[in-house]
């Protein structure tokens, strides 16, 4: 497992705010619409993120453009890891504002485990991981949900 | 001592061969024994198959006779139907007929006039009657009856008989006339709630046959009811779902000697099978909306050919009277389609029977055009179009069920070879695990041959015997010490046969270890088929998605050559 802590203000205030909407009584409509394309290259960009490469303001503003305020923001983002072998797959987790890449033998924790399958099928960009669903984003932004 | 008895070596000889009598036969026995467990196990399997093949027999000798009954009831309703609405279509045939001899000219005024009037006699409440008596009056420039005759067939049924004024106008290339009509019958629709015989307006937009203005009126509702239908929360996700189910029902079945070994063995069978079911159904939304879209469009040249396919779907299609009885066809024709499987024919039936509904709203009336046209009243070109008008929808109900069939698929497989389980993943190193398996085995053997020990009679034989012995020569008893060395021979047999029993377990369990490794190999090879073959269906889907995506509604809506040299002029 590597950890690339993002420390950054501007992520601090989005996470807790990420954290009031994913909380019970938060708003559970999922955004299925296209994703945007500011949202894309903060994909790929994370997709073969080293430590110190991984600009948090980008995310942040990808995030906070993509998401509105009624809409529910997912746990985290789960994806398939470039950087290669022994990295499988690699989790953006929101709540707790870290990016951790995660080998074959371990277990990312319960929500985002789930996700692993569709992470390395290669169809996807990356999995949205909601308390309830998960919505699999593909390259194009086109979007697909699964519930859980 | 005088008192000594001289021990007679006949008797020991006689014992001797009683005990060693005793012994072969002990042997024969444990070797019947196992082999009385060998035909066990033989006639254990042999039952299960016996059960397997009895219940399928009843299976398909009940689909036999629900499809025989399916077979023999559709003709009664379609008798019925002959019998109850046979006038109908004597009005139809008119109806079509009058236009026809009137192209030619070779039939009078007079004639056409007292067949409409015959027609009004014979089938009372039906539109059709009304609305060919104004239009054998509008042959006469009989005004006034024309009038009558009109508003009698809108009130009998306002919306059919708008249409039939618009097509019939636009095959006399009365442009402006046939636009009004459509106006007026656009007019009345609330797209909530649309009767079956809008699929003909589709139709007409389809294969060209409105001229532009008509197209124009067409469009633009059809655009606003789009619109308005969008705006409503929830109309996306609802359309998804609709889809969703419409897709699902595509689904195939896996037949039941499919990867036999794998289905014998493992627990995760029922998940994998239904990963696999749902695959498969790719290649089926393929072929399907390949179809609908494969080949050209059967158009007639004329305007008046096309504008009668259209008048004959539009009179004998949508009677609401016959509609109960229509439904009843349906459901046993499905019946007969599945040969005899009520439970797959209700599945299917409970989608294709929104297309007989009487009103259903317009994404649903193009849901009917397009998967169930035969029920729907819809011609090829309706069927294409309803897709284009759909595809978005269809599109985000494929994503879905695709992205979920690839989260269905278990990675890690259980399987379960007598009371010897494993997980297998998906990585796994085959030879390890048929290691693993022969190691238990050998486990499992080795208790086995472990529990055959000195025990019970022998040992207590033994034991006897010891103290006999020595009770005996102490009271110098003949009897005792005769009775002790029976009952140490006795113990030495036992002894002796315990050899033998081990060899037979041994031999028991090298039969049971190969049969379980094959059926491991078996198994693991029918895994590694049923992956390829999943990842080769799944394949497809990207396939559907890029054949669906490359569809758009402007490429299925004709035109006729001579509306746009019209429009040029």
């Amino acid at each position: 497992m590597r950890n690339i802590g993002l420390a950054s203000s501007n992520l601090n205030t989005f996470s807790q705010t990420a954290a009031a909407r994913t909380a019970a009584g938060a708003p559970t409509v999922e955004r299925l619409a296209a994703r945007k394309a500011l949202y894309l290259a903060m994909l790929r960009k994370l997709d073969s993120a080293e430590p110190g490469t991984v600009d948090v303001s980008d995310v942040a503003s990808a995030l906070e453009t993509e998401f509105g305020i009624a809409e529910t923001m997912p746990l985290g983002l789960v994806a398939r890891c470039y950087l290669g072998p022994p990295y499988q797959v690699h989790l953006l987790d929101l709540t707790g504002r870290i990016l951790e890449h995660y080998d074959g033998a371990q277990t990312m924790p319960p929500p985002f485990e789930r996700a692993r399958a569709l992470a390395l099928h290669g169809a996807y960009a990356a999995i949205e991981v909601y308390a309830e669903r998960m919505v699999c984003v593909r390259p194009d932004g086109t979007t697909a949900v699964v519930n859980r | 001592m005088s008192s000594d008895v001289a021990i007679s070596r006949a008797n020991l000889n006689n014992i001797e061969r009683t005990l060693s009598s005793l012994d072969r036969e002990q042997h024969q026995m444990l070797a019947h024994v196992g082999q009385l467990e060998v035909h066990q196990t033989e006639i254990q399997n042999q039952l299960q198959l016996l059960m397997s093949a009895f219940f399928e027999y009843v299976e398909s000798d009940r689909k036999a006779k629900e499809l025989q009954l399916a077979e023999t009831r559709i003709v009664k309703v379609r008798q019925q139907l002959e019998t109850e609405y046979g006038h109908h279509g004597e009005v139809r045939r008119r109806a079509v007929g009058v236009l026809q001899a009137l192209d030619v000219g070779v039939v009078t005024h007079e004639t056409i006039q007292s067949t409409s009037e015959d027609v009004m006699m014979a089938a009372p409440r039906y539109w059709l009657a009304p609305a060919l008596v104004a239009l054998a009056a509008w042959i006469r420039d009989d005004r006034e009856l024309a009038q009558r005759a009109v508003a009698e067939a809108l009130r009998r049924d306002m919306d059919k008989t708008s249409l039939f004024f618009s097509l019939v106008l636009r095959r006399y290339e009365r442009r402006a006339g046939a636009a009004r009509w459509l106006g007026q019958f656009f007019a009345r629709q609330d797209p909530t709630a649309l009767h079956r015989e809008f699929v003909v307006i589709l139709d007409a937009v389809a294969t060209g046959a409105f001229g532009p203005e008509a197209k124009a009126v067409t469009s633009r509702t059809i655009q606003e009811w789009l619109g308005q239908l969008s705006s409503q929360s929830g109309f996306a996700d609802s359309q998804r779902q609709r889809w969703q189910e419409t897709l699902e029902s595509l689904t195939p079945t896996v037949a039941p000697d499919e990867y036999a070994i794998l289905r014998a063995c493992s627990p995760t069978w029922p998940t994998m099978e239904a990963s696999l079911a749902a695959v498969r159904r790719n290649q089926l939304v393929i072929n399907h909306f390949g179809g609908i879209f494969d080949g050209a469009l059967d158009v007639p040249l004329r305007l008046e050919d096309q504008i009668d396919d259209l008048l004959t779907t539009l009179v004998a299609r949508f009677d609401v009277e016959e509609l109960p009885l229509r439904q009843q066809e349906a459901e046993l024709a499905t019946i007969i389609e599945c040969r005899g499987d009520t439970q797959a024919a209700a599945k299917r039936f409970s989608v294709a029977q929104r297309a007989l509904e009487e009103a259903v709203d317009f994404p649903t009336l193009l849901t009917n055009a397009a998967m169930h046209a035969e029920e729907a009243g819809a011609s090829r070109g309706t069927q294409r179009l309803a897709v284009a008008m759909s595809r978005d929808w269809i599109l985000a109900a494929h994503e879905t069920l695709t992205a979920a069939t690839r989260d269905s698929v278990p990675g890690e497989i259980d399987v379960k070879i007598g009371d010897w389980q494993h997980v297998v993943g998906e990585d796994a190193d085959h030879d390890k695990i048929a290691k693993v398996l022969a190691a238990y085995m050998d486990v499992e053997a080795e208790k086995r041959v472990g529990s055959v020990r000195f025990t019970g009679g022998p040992l207590l034989a033994a034991v006897g015997g010891a103290l006999g012995l020595i009770a005996g020569i102490a009271a110098a008893s003949v009897v005792l010490i005769v009775l002790a060395v029976a009952a140490a021979a006795y113990a030495g047999l036992g002894y002796h046969g315990l050899g033998r029993k081990r060899e037979a377990i041994r031999t028991e369990e090298a039969l049971k270890k190969k049969q379980a490794s094959e059926k491991l190999k078996g198994c693991l090879s029918e895994l590694v088929d049923y992956r390829e073959e999943w990842s080769k269906q799944d394949a497809r889907a990207e396939e559907a998605r890029e054949m669906l995506q490359a569809i758009s509604v402007s490429q299925y809506e004709l035109a006729r050559p001579d509306d746009a040299r019209a429009v040029l002029s």
